[in-house]
């Protein structure tokens, strides 16, 4: 048996449902239809995922959550972080990243947390003093080591940790040279692309970290981006540093 | 020595160990209990240790089925019972011993970590003296997990905590099950319903533990094969077989005693609280059955899952199955390398973290608008304010004397009520057409809300309508009203008076 054309069109339908992370199969009976055939049906499976290879996607699970898809860097869907506002050069776009990290080792500090799929909750406070006490730690060793004065985490150790008024105006506000102002920003970031969402009844800019974050993390995110370190480890870095 | 054989010789028996790990189950509880005296409300004497236990019980009896208990639902069950303890003080009080008594079993106030209790382990050395070393204990009790098809948070309760529950002694499942039916049947000849009701809600948490356990497994199945790979090759396959057959012998046992209790129900000679006893237990044991017959639902698929998950898992690469360690493995070495080399990789786990977006194909005619319209201070940049408003609701469709008319009738009817009756009021009443048909649309979205389009007016004209904690549910019953099809939903203030109708509604019929 082949796939008609309206078999195609489901494949098509079923592609849109999963590119908008916000949408529930439990809310939407067309969407639920169809993902119970991609779980069932091997041939409709094959089409969407090769459909989602030629867009350089994948699917990274097919729970009751939706399709969740693991995007390329390469793929039309990847996002820019330079999309977010305020972000624009190599110092931003490190922040962004680092900060995106460090909400990952804060909630799943050994590779065992990603087997657990209880509530994570995370506060901008929290990360804060996570991150700045992992800074303290390097600055005790490095001082004995007397490290360049270039690595990555000096970049957010210069940020100050407080409130600080952005040219004065309205209400207090963060300024970009914050550090509380990256968290926040990639947390908030993390709302709007259905990784988290925010929890006001347990306290100020605190977040829960959602199921799809985890499956990113431990799907893809982290070994992908293990292996990019690795690329650097192995001789990439020295080429680029001394060419 | 002789000394240590006649007082402290238990120490080196086998069960011993076993022993305190199960007291010590019980000691979040008590500690709860002993730090209710310092909260605001500690004058007051809530009995913590009960409400505890009833929040464990509340979270069981629905562990596994399609609507788990929420946190709120527990805090707002364990307010019920606080008010009853001591109806005098405010509801504010009752929800602050519930939320007290549940962050508690969840230990939120360790952010969730599991308890951890240091124990001592006892043992002799070949020369016959005694040894001693410190072992820890860790276990939870309660947890929270996302339910998925909802996208809420519900509460799960630990093997441990069940075990604790059910009496604190790790026992083989299937022995104890057995045990449990005999124990049963004994009573029942001899009459002593109120233990035979004990033990048959005994033998419901065990069949819940049981399920969980399976769950366990064929999760992790499910997640990475080769973790419970060995397990599969040794002992899972013998005991997916022993316990399929052992579950159809308790399919048949326990109909074959449901069948007995409701002999003695019939019997016309049996006295009245004796066949209240019995059919409550009847019930238990039906529900037990149920259990029953979903777990073994799963055990039968359980092969399959494992064949299909083996053939899906070997095509995956292999970078994809191991889970990453990401505090040693990627956070600590991005943060020691040089800041422009580190951009690379720490950028690369942003992007694909997020998931992606779609990319927004701009139109002519929109971007001539967009160029011509006023400049928009400029703002976007900062984290939300909590209490932001986003601009002026959109004008409702619905005219707002229609959206009165119909609250008011609601009103008048009084809820919990059939959707039909509402129906069959409002054409008495006289009330223009658009009435019943917002009534019929509020029920709809509040028993099945569509995501399409204008949530928030859909969100506020169902709560206007129908109030904001209403819900709404089928049982099969049609609507018979001209004019109308479907099912005749039941509508009610809230979730727990929907739960009072379903229980009156399901004693009406049995």
């Amino acid at each position: 048996m082949t796939l008609s054309q309206r078999d195609l069109a489901d494949v098509g339908v079923l592609i849109g449902c999963a590119l908008r992370p916000k949408m529930r199969p439990g809310a939407d009976s067309e969407y639920r239809t169809l993902l119970s055939r991609y779980r069932a049906d091997v041939e409709f499976r094959n089409a969407v995922d090769s459909v989602l290879e030629g867009l350089d996607a994948q699917v990274l699970s097919d729970s009751d959550l939706g399709l969740v898809l693991g995007v390329r860097r390469e793929s039309v869907f990847a996002y820019r972080i330079s999309d977010l506002p305020n972000v624009g050069g190599v110092t931003e776009r490190l922040l962004v990243g680092l900060v995106s990290v460090a909400i990952a080792a804060y909630a799943f500090p050994t590779p065992a947390d990603f087997d657990d799929d209880r509530v994570r909750w995370v506060s901008v406070d929290e990360l804060e003093r996570f991150l700045r006490e992992t800074c303290e730690r390097f600055k005790r060793t490095s001082e004995q080591a007397q490290g360049s004065l270039d690595e990555a985490w000096r970049t957010y150790d210069r940020l100050s940790p407080g409130y600080k008024a952005d040219r004065g105006k309205g209400k207090a506000r963060r300024s970009p040279a914050s550090s509380t102002y990256w968290i926040a920003h990639v947390l908030t970031w993390m709302v709007d692309q259905a990784l988290a969402r925010s929890a006001p009844a347990r306290g100020p800019e605190v977040f829960q970290l959602l199921e799809r974050f985890r499956i990113q993390a431990a799907e893809l995110a982290g070994n992908a981006a293990y292996d990019a370190l690795a690329a650097i480890r192995r001789g990439d870095h020295d080429r680029r540093v001394a060419p | 020595m002789s000394d240590l054989s006649t007082v402290g010789g238990a120490v080196f028996e086998e069960s011993f160990g076993d022993r305190v790990r199960a007291l010590l189950r019980a000691r979040p509880v008590a500690d709860a209990a002993d730090n209710a005296a310092r909260q605001m409300w500690g004058g007051c004497e809530y009995d913590v240790v009960t409400l505890a236990l009833a929040a464990i019980d509340a979270v069981i009896a629905k562990q596994g089925f399609d609507h788990e208990v929420t946190y709120d639902e527990a805090v707002s069950g364990l307010a019920v019972l606080a008010a009853g303890a001591h109806p005098e003080r405010s509801i504010d009080e009752h929800v602050a011993v519930a939320r007290y008594v549940v962050d508690a079993l969840l230990n939120r106030k360790e952010r969730e970590a599991p308890f951890s209790y240091q124990v001592s382990i006892f043992g002799r050395a070949d020369d016959g003296s005694v040894r001693h070393r410190v072992g820890t204990a860790e276990f939870r009790l309660l947890t929270e997990h996302e339910d998925h098809r909802r996208g809420v948070n519900v509460l799960r309760a630990s093997t441990d905590a069940i075990n604790a529950l059910v009496g604190g002694l790790e026992f083989d499942v299937e022995d104890e099950q057995a045990a449990i039916e005999l124990m049963l049947a004994r009573q029942l000849e001899r009459g002593a319903f109120g233990q035979a009701e004990k033990a048959a809600e005994r033998s419901l948490l065990l069949s819940i533990r049981y399920a969980d356990e399976l769950r366990t497994l064929l999760a992790d199945t499910v997640r990475d094969i080769r973790t419970v790979l060995p397990q599969w090759v040794r002992e899972v396959p013998e005991q997916l077989e022993r316990n399929r057959t052992h579950l159809e012998e308790r399919l048949a046992t326990e109909s074959r005693l449901l069948g007995h209790l409701r002999g003695a129900l019939d019997a016309p000679d049996t006295e009245p609280e004796v066949a209240k006893a019995s059919a409550r237990i009847a019930a238990l044991l039906e529900k037990c059955r149920q259990r029953h017959t979903e777990l073994h639902g799963k055990l039968v698929n359980a092969r399959t899952i494992f064949l299909d998950e083996q053939a899906r898992q070997s095509f995956r690469p292999v970078g994809g199955l191991r889970n990453p360690d990401i505090m040693d493995g990627l956070f600590l070495p991005l943060l020691a390398l040089r800041a422009d080399v580190a951009v690379e990789p720490a950028e690369a786990f942003a992007v694909l973290v997020s998931g992606g977006q779609v990319p927004r194909v701009v139109r002519v005619a929109d971007l001539v608008d967009d160029l011509l319209a006023p400049r928009r201070a400029p703002s976007p940049e900062d984290p939300p304010v909590p209490d932001e408003e986003l601009g002026d609701p959109d004008p409702p469709a619905i005219p707002p004397e229609v959206l009165g008319a119909a609250a008011r009738l609601v009103n008048e009817v009084g809820l919990p009520a059939r959707l039909s009756d509402l129906l069959l009021s409002a054409r008495a009443a006289d009330l223009p057409e658009e009435v019943e048909q917002v009534i019929v649309l509020a029920a709809l979205w509040k028993y099945a809300p569509e995501t399409a389009q204008a949530v928030s007016t859909a969100v506020d004209t169902a709560a206007r309508v129908l109030g904001a904690a209403a819900a709404v549910d089928a049982d099969g019953a049609r609507i018979t009203l001209p004019g109308w099809s479907g099912d005749d939903l039941i509508v009610a203030q809230d979730e727990e008076a929907l739960s009072r109708w379903a229980t009156v509604a399901d004693r009406d019929a049995s």
